[in-house]
């Protein structure tokens, strides 16, 4: 089996919030931009992936028993680098983004990864499972942060994409909460559609 | 419509007929076919070719009671899977004019003082239905004696009201020692013109019951009248605790326990069309329907409908040979442009079905449960006190076929419980 | 047997005649008169907003039926009903695309994607209306003094629950409770017709469309509420009267809470329903930042509807077989 496939399941196969249905919280709760869900699934890509090494590299030595706690230390281990990280260097994708970083610690894709996958498999297949699901969960929070944007801002990574007219009378429904839970459900439903193995 | 319309938790008024239809009898049909519910031709004790006399019982030894109503020679044994997926066998038989009688079934001298098993013993074999549930050992607490049809269309009842008021008394003070009854209720059509001439109020309680659909069913009779639940022998045993008799039989036993005679005639009422005239005809049992059609001088529609047992809990048949039973109150023919046509469309929860429901049951779930086969559902909701009246299907604006759903489950959870 | 050309089927034999149109061709009727004095009162562009509503509406439910392959039921009215509904809470001269918007989300998000006509949890007209809410940039556009500013009908064009909730009921002298009543007042295109929107709902209370239990505690719980407060504080909080007159009331207790398949078809769930309803719609009028309430109320209240549905008589149960017959016992017993 190609190590490789490790990585690209995560595009499309197992895409964490649309196939596993998984860390859906800071789905829709930092999408409000593209800018937002870049600097998101950036930071899940660098804790699930380092997350997924440790975890894999430690496999043997965890005890079984007390394996969900070690997996929290070491998963917060990262997200308080990110998040030291985030604050001294983007400072504004900080601000944004808020409590959600230090929520990474409980997202469950991160841990779902390190359960289902990392505690079973080795150092590199875990690293690139790590990077295929984290990238999978950053494009997914592009395309729903860039969608809700568009159509609610009128903007794209804070650049002016519609004409001013319509940037004043944006939809901004989008932007809002429930906004997020309908986008998401479409973006859903179109997925399941694409792929459902009847659709002819 | 206005009031009625307002508080639409009120059932639709569907009024009984009041009766007044003069009683016709019909000639003895040349073949005459009978239905033996929930038995096997295996079961029949007779063959082919035998001869066979008024009164007979035709189950084999043991196998219960199916008598011949009429005398004559056995041409058929069959099978028959009717619409109510219940099993019957058949026995064809080529009549004779001049019936001989079973020697079993005997008048009894002293009424007033013979035993009450013998009484019970003597109705029972002569044929009179709804007594499957005494026969399991069940015990009477309230005898409700109906002089309501159970259905519109059907004038039944009134007629025998008037025709035999004098032998009811007799009636219930047998029938109340027969079955011993702690408690005995006379329903009377509230619009009757004879309420309880002749009844002594020492006998019975006499309650006026309002001569509109669904009163007049056992069940709703039990429940408003009588002690709770109307006696019934399902498939999984017997339940309720008060018998709902019809005046036409209870005049039937007197006529039965005085002169020694089984019941073999039925009073039917005829309607050639909704909404047309009614005739009352008296027929042998076993007679087929084509033949009353043939007095009523109606041809069936193709396409049309052959309803028995009246247009609201009736039950439509294949094919007019279909014979008349020991309950069969009435007959209708509906044109092609009468039919009642259901559609397939999805519930709109207007809750009008819920409303009128007499037992209170969520029709609107539980017809959509049905509808996909989530069965538990249905038994949670108490799918199993469908008294089946058809009032749901009546009132649906989505036009679906809320009474089949609902049978469908009440069929499919019984079997389960039968096979565990 | 022989076998006669014959239909058979399951009971009942007999059809009372009613069809699902009856709900949404009565309505549309019913809401002629509030139609009539909204178009009496703004002229030409009220008729282009309930048109735009509509048209929109019925598309929208044609278009997701086509897409999710399933029959077009467009003919059945009640994507039509749902489109007019939005179109009278609307001012008269909101723009076309948030009508549309509104309009298209209401009919595909808020029910098609449920399953369609008596699956929808929320009613769609309300679904629509409440995307336009909280959408900030077009809110001025929903706020009826703004929007209307360019109308002068006669009479006093504040709106009078933004005056309420501006400077207290000490501020509404300027209103007179029959006026109000009269449909004297700004607000949406039908809803501010009162005396029309009543006519509308007895009428379809009368033909036993609308079952009365919604409406009457819908008003009772308006009533209730809102003497509560008056009790507490006569110079803060305007009167029952007052309350029931102005805003969405009317036409929230006659037909925007009463949609089948939002409401519970239970007597006493209805009860609830009704209450609720009016007691949130004033709580909502009171303490909330919108002037109006009636909306967000019934939303609300739709919710918890599966709740709602259990407050029910319970069928009596069958007690178990007392007596377990044997298959010979049986055959016996069912011979006739």
């Amino acid at each position: 089996m190609s190590v490789f496939k490790e990585f690209t399941k995560g595009l499309w196969q197992e895409l964490p919030p649309f196939r596993l249905v998984l860390g859906l919280c800071p789905v829709l709760a930092v999408t409000k931009s593209a800018t937002n869900g870049l600097g998101m699934g950036l930071a899940v890509i660098f804790v699930l992936t380092w997350s997924n090494i440790l975890v894999s590299a430690l496999r043997k030595v965890i005890p079984r028993k007390v394996r969900i706690a070690s997996y929290i230390v070491i998963i917060a281990t990262f997200v308080v680098i990110v998040e030291m990280a985030t604050q001294a260097f983007f400072y504004p994708v900080y601000e944004a983004l808020g409590i959600f970083i230090p929520l990474i610690v409980v997202n469950c894709v991160i841990l779902g990864r390190a359960e289902a996958f990392a505690s079973k498999n080795g150092v590199i297949a875990s690293a690139l499972d790590g990077l295929g699901i984290g990238a999978g969960f950053t494009m997914s929070l592009v395309v729903l942060g860039g969608l809700r944007e568009l159509i609610g801002a009128g903007t794209l990574f804070d650049v002016e994409i519609m004409s001013a007219a319509y940037r004043s009378h944006s939809f901004s429904f989008m932007l809002e909460a429930p906004g997020a839970f309908i986008c998401l459900g479409v973006l859903l439903a179109i997925m399941n559609a694409v792929s459902a193995p009847s659709s002819s | 419509m206005g009031l009625r319309a307002l508080f639409g938790s009120l059932p639709p008024r569907i009024p009984y007929s009041t009766g007044n239809v003069p009683v016709e009898s019909l000639a003895l049909p040349p073949r005459a076919t009978l239905l033996w519910g929930g038995a096997s031709p295996g079961d029949v004790g007779v063959a082919v070719g035998d001869t066979v006399q008024t009164g007979q019982n035709l189950a084999r030894e043991g196998a219960g009671l199916f008598m011949s109503t009429v005398s004559g020679t056995v041409e058929e044994i069959n099978s028959f899977r009717g619409a109510d997926a219940v099993d019957y066998a058949v026995v064809g038989i080529n009549t004779v004019e001049v019936d001989s009688y079973d020697s079993s079934i005997k008048s009894i001298e002293d009424l007033d003082n013979a035993p009450p098993e013998q009484l019970l013993a003597t109705i029972i074999r002569a044929g009179f239905p709804g007594f499957d549930a005494l026969v399991q050992g069940a015990t009477v607490e309230t005898l409700i004696i109906s002089a309501l049809d159970q259905e519109p269309l059907t004038a039944v009842s009134p007629q025998v009201l008037i025709e035999r008021a004098n032998d009811v008394s007799a009636g219930i003070a047998m029938l109340r020692r027969a079955t011993g009854a702690k408690k005995v209720v006379v329903a009377i059509p509230h619009n009757s013109a004879h309420a309880a001439d002749g009844i002594s109020v020492d006998l019975a309680e006499i309650v006026k019951v309002r001569a509109v659909y669904p009163n007049g069913l056992p069940e709703i009779l039990a429940k408003n009248h009588g002690a709770g639940q109307a006696l019934k022998t399902g498939r999984n045993g017997t339940v309720g605790n008060t018998l709902v008799v019809s005046i036409e039989h209870l005049v039937g036993m007197v006529s039965c326990l005085r002169e020694g005679r089984p019941f073999v005639n039925k009073i039917v009422t005829c309607c050639g069309k909704s909404g047309g005239e009614l005739k009352n005809i008296l027929v042998r049992i076993g007679t087929p329907v084509s033949m009353a059609l043939d007095n009523l001088d109606v041809k069936l529609p193709p396409g049309g409908k052959l309803v028995i047992n009246g247009p609201m809990h009736g039950y439509s048949c294949f094919s007019d040979e279909q014979p008349m039973t020991a309950t069969s109150d009435s007959v209708l023919v509906q044109e092609p442009a009468e039919v009642h046509r259901f559609e397939s469309t999805a519930c709109i929860n207007c809750g009008r079905c819920s409303a009128v429901c007499p037992e209170k049951l969520e029709v609107n779930l539980l017809g959509r449960f049905s509808e996909y086969s989530i069965f538990d559902k249905c038994a949670e909701l108490g799918v199993e006190n469908c008294i089946e009246c058809g009032l749901c299907v009546y009132v649906c604006p989505a036009q679906r076929p809320l009474l089949h759903l609902l049978a469908h489950a009440k069929l499919v959870l019984e079997e389960e419980t039968v096979g565990k | 047997m022989k076998a006669a050309d014959l239909t058979v089927s399951t009971g009942s034999h007999w059809h009372s005649g009613a069809r699902i149109t009856d709900f949404s061709y009565n309505t549309l009727l019913a809401l002629v008169p509030a139609i009539a004095m909204g178009l009496y009162h703004y002229g030409i562009s009220a008729a282009g907003v309930i048109g735009t509503a509509v048209a929109s509406a019925m598309i929208a439910e044609a278009a997701m039926q086509k897409l999710l392959g399933k029959p077009v039921t467009i003919a059945d009215g009640s994507a039509a009903v749902s489109g007019l509904l939005l179109a009278l809470l609307l001012p008269a001269n909101t723009p076309a695309y948030m009508v549309v918007v509104a309009a298209f989300i209401g009919i595909a998000i808020g029910k098609q994607c449920f399953g369609g006509l008596g699956a929808n949890p929320l009613s769609p007209a309300l679904v629509g209306w409440a995307v336009l809410r909280i959408t900030k940039p077009w809110v001025g556009y929903l706020d009826f003094d703004l929007a209307l500013i360019n109308y002068d009908l006669g009479f006093s064009m504040q709106y009078p629950l933004a005056v309420l909730k501006a400077s207290g009921a000490s501020g509404l002298h300027d209103f007179n409770t029959w006026n109000l009543f009269l449909g004297n007042q700004t607000g949406g295109i039908g809803a501010s017709a009162i005396v029309c929107v009543l006519g509308g709902g007895l009428y379809m209370v009368a033909r036993g469309l609308v079952r009365w239990e919604i409406p009457l505690c819908f008003l009772l719980g308006v009533f209730i509420a809102s003497s509560l407060f008056r009790l507490v504080d006569s110079a803060a909080y305007a009167g029952p009267l007052f309350h029931i007159v102005t805003g969405n009331v009317m036409i929230g207790a006659f037909f925007l809470s009463t949609d089948n398949s939002s409401a519970p078809i239970n007597r006493w769930g209805m009860v609830a329903f009704g209450l609720f309803c009016g007691m949130i719609t004033v709580v909502l009028r009171v303490w909330s930042v919108y002037p109006d309430g009636v909306v967000f109320a019934c939303l609300l209240m739709s919710l918890f509807v599966p709740l709602l549905d259990k407050l029910r008589a319970s069928p009596i149960i069958v007690r178990p077989a007392t007596i377990q017959i044997t298959k010979e016992a049986r055959r016996e017993g069912a011979s006739s």
